[in-house]
């Protein structure tokens, strides 16, 4: 009897102990072929249908994947995507939809339909997102959606061209780029109560945000220029009205500081200009600038006049720069700190962000 | 017996919106004729409508006659309105001439016709040359040509005829032809009038929605008058007008943003003159066409936006002259002399000003003929003020066999096609080092034709074909920016197949026409080594694969008609494709007569499967949709 119970808690032990191990071994498997990829969203040209997510895997660059994965095309201007837990979020602007993904499979998982011009998604809380919609002709709106039912449930009105926007303190900042008008404001917004707590006025064009250290939101105004044109259409020229601001708007207090005042406007056409890295603070104007958060001088890590688009690769916490050049292929680098090539790519039309896990 | 006749020969005239059939031997319905090829250009297939098929078929484009009786290949952006193309055999729009009395009508801004925009009712010939020889054509016939031309009856005559067509989409068109004239004199024209919605519904698969096309209203209306007198027992004078207007709303492409602000204004002016001297051996024929083509494009950012962010102006302007002299030196043998001149101009505020190209061509040909053989030899020498265009040959022949029941014919000949104005001249984009694109073509293939006592005619045309082309120009993308280079060598190949099956019976009609086409087109190099992705890839837009079927009946003045037409997958990107397609129509039509008067009555369903379907990505086509009409015909 005595023996029989032996072996039997032998064997019991051992079981536990085999699957236990495999239980571990399954946790670290990756799952899905993107689990650990970079990837490279890219706008594609404006009406053709061609907007694109790359990937960079251990297997190298893969393109189209959207399209390879779910046999059909991503649709028109892929302007945004925010990864929120196992989820993608593809917001394809003149398409009129946000796509959902698997961002371990990049299989689709639905389609959040029914807005005119969505812009950027945040997570709201773990069943709902935010999403900006609103090119200043109306349907100016941050809206809230179900994670679930993937259907809009509420709504707040902004400024105009509601574009990117970051939380910090409980409460959500949205910058008014102004779409196809002219805005100058943050709207501020309660993310529990939707509340809208304050419109901040900061510089003409408030493109791109970031959150410092201290929870502060960084804005980076490109300030605003009239292009003039006859009644035909023949165009007359251009007039500067505002140069370039760097703001910074205390979380708290929802006060404004001015980290820099440029004597310019950036020389950038694109709008996702700003990014952040413990305590420096990195912009596009004529290349890829660093600044200290606390303000004073700013160096240049690397020039080049066709810069797009700039993140922070979330692993490596280098810099990725992309670019479009006039008539050759576009590209997506990755730079060290101090300037020099880690990697670089070849990517699709005009590619706009990259986002790391 | 007299009366059965007479149903016959109602039948002969009274042919549907979409699908006619004739019982006469000689003309067939929509299906088109495999004709003797033109003077001096033996050798070569040719397809041809007769004036009694076009004149019933008064609501068509040509872009509509050629979806609905052919199997070619066609590029239609939309419905009324919308942009069509054809590409015979694959060669692309620019490589495809559209004539009208001999001239080219292919803008000299973009090389290409929007045969939408081209009313059937405005001629009485319509053929189709799957050859066009380059010597007698010129410029821009790797794939071919399509001749517009308006014959006149030498009779005493007065006829006219109106149509009124209702379709879905809220699409209705009328048409007004005329023809006065007597053993001296010939006056004949049309006027016609479209407007539609284009409100169509089209699923939108990449927003998954379903919608209905926005912003795509089409207003279209213009006159075709001809005037041919007769001076003399041997002199003959022709002159003709077309003008239209066309104003279109154009719609966003699916996927993108349906609340689009596009519009698009088309001003064509073009006029035809032309003298002749017959004489039982000697021709002498002066012709001289002025084209004024202009358009208007405009884009804004949302249709309430009081400013353009696009005002696109293009006129396209042509100047052309042609004198022949053709000369039977003997009773088999002929001789042909001709100058062509052109003055091609074009205005497009994206050139940044007016661009010009002036060209002079001297041609030469012989030819052999007798009775069950034909051949012919052409030589054609072009000075132009851009380019330096080598010496073009074309030989062909024919041979009738069989009591002329077999006709094998082969005709081979080398081509070109100079860069558009586009191509060369558009800022930042146009590349002004382009060279011609050059190369040949060949075609063998036969006619077989039996018509047996019981009434039965079996009709077969076999064709082969291959063409090069060198220096194929082609706009590769660079980064977001978009090049033309002579970038490829591509072929044109392929393997053409149609045959008709008609037979009468007691008191009923059944006619089959079939038609299949096998199209390997490809490229076959490229000059830069880092595409070589594409060597061996089928030409964007082409199928491999092209069906068409079209069975008939004619009974108790009535015709009933199915048309079949399937295409494989198409390429619109490396690797990429448009799905395969199959779709069928249905037309039926009624006559009734009154003395001298016709009335017909004819409905249509198109696309009964309710496909969806695209034949250029992006730009969907309707699902199904209908049509009814009235045609009255006097005398």
């Amino acid at each position: 009897m005595k023996r029989n119970i032996f072996r039997l808690s032998t064997l019991l032990l051992a079981s536990a102990a085999i699957l236990t191990s495999c239980h571990k071994d399954d946790e670290n498997k990756p799952k899905g072929e993107f689990s650990s990829a970079t990837f490279i969203v890219c706008e594609g040209n404006f009406s053709s249908n061609d907007a694109d997510v790359y990937a960079i895997t251990k297997d190298g660059l893969q393109k189209d994947i959207f399209a390879e994965t779910n046999d059909r095309p991503l649709g028109d201007v892929a302007n945004s995507m925010k990864i929120i837990g196992n989820k993608a979020y593809i917001v394809v602007n003149n398409s009129q939809k946000v796509e959902v993904v698997n961002a371990n499979t990049f299989e689709s998982e639905g389609t959040i339909k029914g807005l005119s011009y969505p812009r950027y998604v945040e997570k709201r809380n773990d069943s709902e997102i935010f999403v900006t919609n609103g090119n200043g002709f109306g349907s100016d709106y941050v809206y809230v959606v179900n994670n679930a039912s993937l259907e809009k449930v509420d709504s707040v009105a902004t400024g105009a061209g509601p574009n990117a926007m970051v939380i910090s303190n409980g409460k959500l900042f949205v910058a008014n780029m102004g779409g196809f008008t002219n805005d100058n404001t943050i709207t501020v917004i309660n993310v529990k109560t939707l509340a809208v707590e304050k419109t901040i006025t900061v510089g003409d064009v408030p493109a791109d945000l970031e959150v410092d250290n201290n929870g502060n939101v960084l804005v980076l105004c490109k300030g605003l220029s009239v292009y003039n044109y006859d009644a035909a259409g023949n165009y007359l020229g251009s007039e500067v009205v505002s140069n370039s601001t760097l703001v910074k708007i205390d979380a708290n207090s929802l006060s404004t500081t001015t980290i820099k005042d440029f004597d310019h406007q950036i020389s950038c056409y694109g709008e996702n200009v700003l990014a952040y890295n413990n305590g420096t603070i990195y912009y596009l104007d004529g290349g890829l600038i660093s600044l200290s958060e606390n303000g004073g001088n700013a160096t240049t890590v690397v020039e080049d006049y066709n810069v797009y688009g700039v993140s922070i690769d979330s692993q490596s916490k280098n810099i990725w720069v992309l670019a479009t050049p006039y008539g050759s292929a576009h590209t997506a680098t990755l730079y060290n700190a101090d300037g020099t090539v880690a990697q670089a790519q070849t990517v699709g039309n005009y590619p706009k962000m990259v986002v790391t896990k | 017996m007299k009366r059965q006749l007479s149903v016959l020969f109602s039948l002969l005239i009274a042919i549907p919106v979409l699908c006619q059939s004739v019982t006469d031997t000689v003309q067939i319905d929509i299906v088109p004729i495999y004709a003797q090829p033109s003077f001096f250009n033996d050798g070569a297939k040719r397809v041809e409508f007769d004036s009694l098929t076009l004149q019933t078929t008064l609501s068509s484009s040509l872009s509509d006659l050629l979806s609905h009786s052919t199997a070619l290949i066609l590029k239609n952006y939309g419905t009324e309105g919308m942009s069509s193309s054809v590409s015979l055999r694959g060669g692309g729009a620019t490589r495809t001439q559209i004539s009208w009395e001999g001239f080219p009508l292919n803008a000299n801004s973009n090389g290409e016709n929007n045969i939408s925009q081209i009313p059937v009712s405005g001629f009485s010939t319509i053929a189709i040359d799957h050859s066009a020889s380059a010597t007698q054509f010129g410029n821009g016939t790797f794939g071919g040509a399509i001749e517009l031309k308006n014959k006149p009856v030498w009779r005493k005559q007065v006829k006219a005829s109106c149509l009124l067509s209702a379709a879905s989409f809220d699409t209705y068109k009328t048409n007004v032809g005329y023809t006065i004239g007597n053993k001296n004199i010939q006056y004949s024209g049309s006027i016609f009038y479209t407007t539609s919605e284009s409100d169509f519904e089209y699923y939108d698969y990449v927003r998954l929605e379903n919608e209905r096309r926005k912003n795509a209203e089409f207003t279209q209306w213009g006159t075709i008058q001809n005037l041919h007198i007769k001076l003399s027992e041997h002199i003959f004078a022709h002159g003709a007008l077309w003008y239209q207007v066309n104003k279109s709303n154009l719609p966003a492409l699916l996927g993108s943003d349906p609340n689009n602000a596009e519009k698009q204004t088309d001003s064509l002016f073009r006029a035809v003159a032309s003298l002749q001297m017959i004489y039982p051996k000697t021709r002498v024929i002066y012709k001289t066409m002025y084209i004024n083509d202009y358009e208007l494009y405009t884009k804004k950012i949302t249709p309430s936006a009081e400013l353009y962010t696009t005002y696109s102006e293009i006129a396209n302007i042509s100047n052309m002259h042609s004198l022949q002299l053709r000369q039977r030196l003997c009773k088999t043998l002929s001789f042909s002399a001709e100058a062509q001149g052109k003055i091609a101009k074009a205005n497009v505020g994206d050139y940044g000003g007016e661009k010009r190209e002036n060209s002079i061509a001297g041609i030469a040909a012989i030819q052999y003929k007798q009775s069950d053989f034909a051949s012919s030899f052409s030589i054609r020498k072009e000075w132009n003020s851009q380019y330096i265009i080598p010496y073009i040959v074309n030989i062909g022949a024919d041979y009738a066999l069989l009591h002329k029941k077999l006709i094998i014919r082969a005709t081979a000949g080398n081509k070109y096609r100079t860069p558009t104005f586009n191509d060369l001249y558009w800022v930042a984009w146009g590349n002004p080092d382009l060279k011609p694109e050059h190369g040949f073509s060949a075609e063998s293939g036969f006619t077989y034709k039996i018509i047996a006592k019981d009434s039965t005619e079996l009709t077969t045309d076999f064709t082969i074909f291959h063409a090069t082309i060198n220096d194929m120009i082609m706009w590769t993308q660079q980064g977001a920016v978009w090049h033309p280079n002579n970038t490829a060598q591509a072929v044109l190949q392929g393997i053409e197949l149609n045959a008709n099956f008609n037979k009468t019976f007691n008191k009923f009609t059944i006619r089959n026409n079939f038609a299949i086409n096998l199209n390997t087109s490809h490229i076959t190099k490229m000059y830069d080594a880092d595409d070589s992705d594409n060597i061996g890839h089928q030409l964007y837009y082409v199928p491999k694969f092209e069906l068409a079927y079209r069975p008939q009946i004619e009974i108790w003045n009535t015709n009933l008609s199915l048309h079949f037409h399937y295409e494989s997958k198409r390429y619109y990107a490396l690797e990429k494709n448009l799905n395969a397609y199959f779709l069928a129509d249905l037309g039926i039509q009624h006559t009734i007569h009154f003395q001298k008067t016709k009335l017909v009555i004819g409905g249509k369903i198109n696309n009964i499967t309710n496909t969806v379907y695209e034949q250029i990505r992006s730009y969907p086509l309707p699902k199904r949709n209908y049509e009814i009409s009235i045609q009255i015909f006097i005398n």
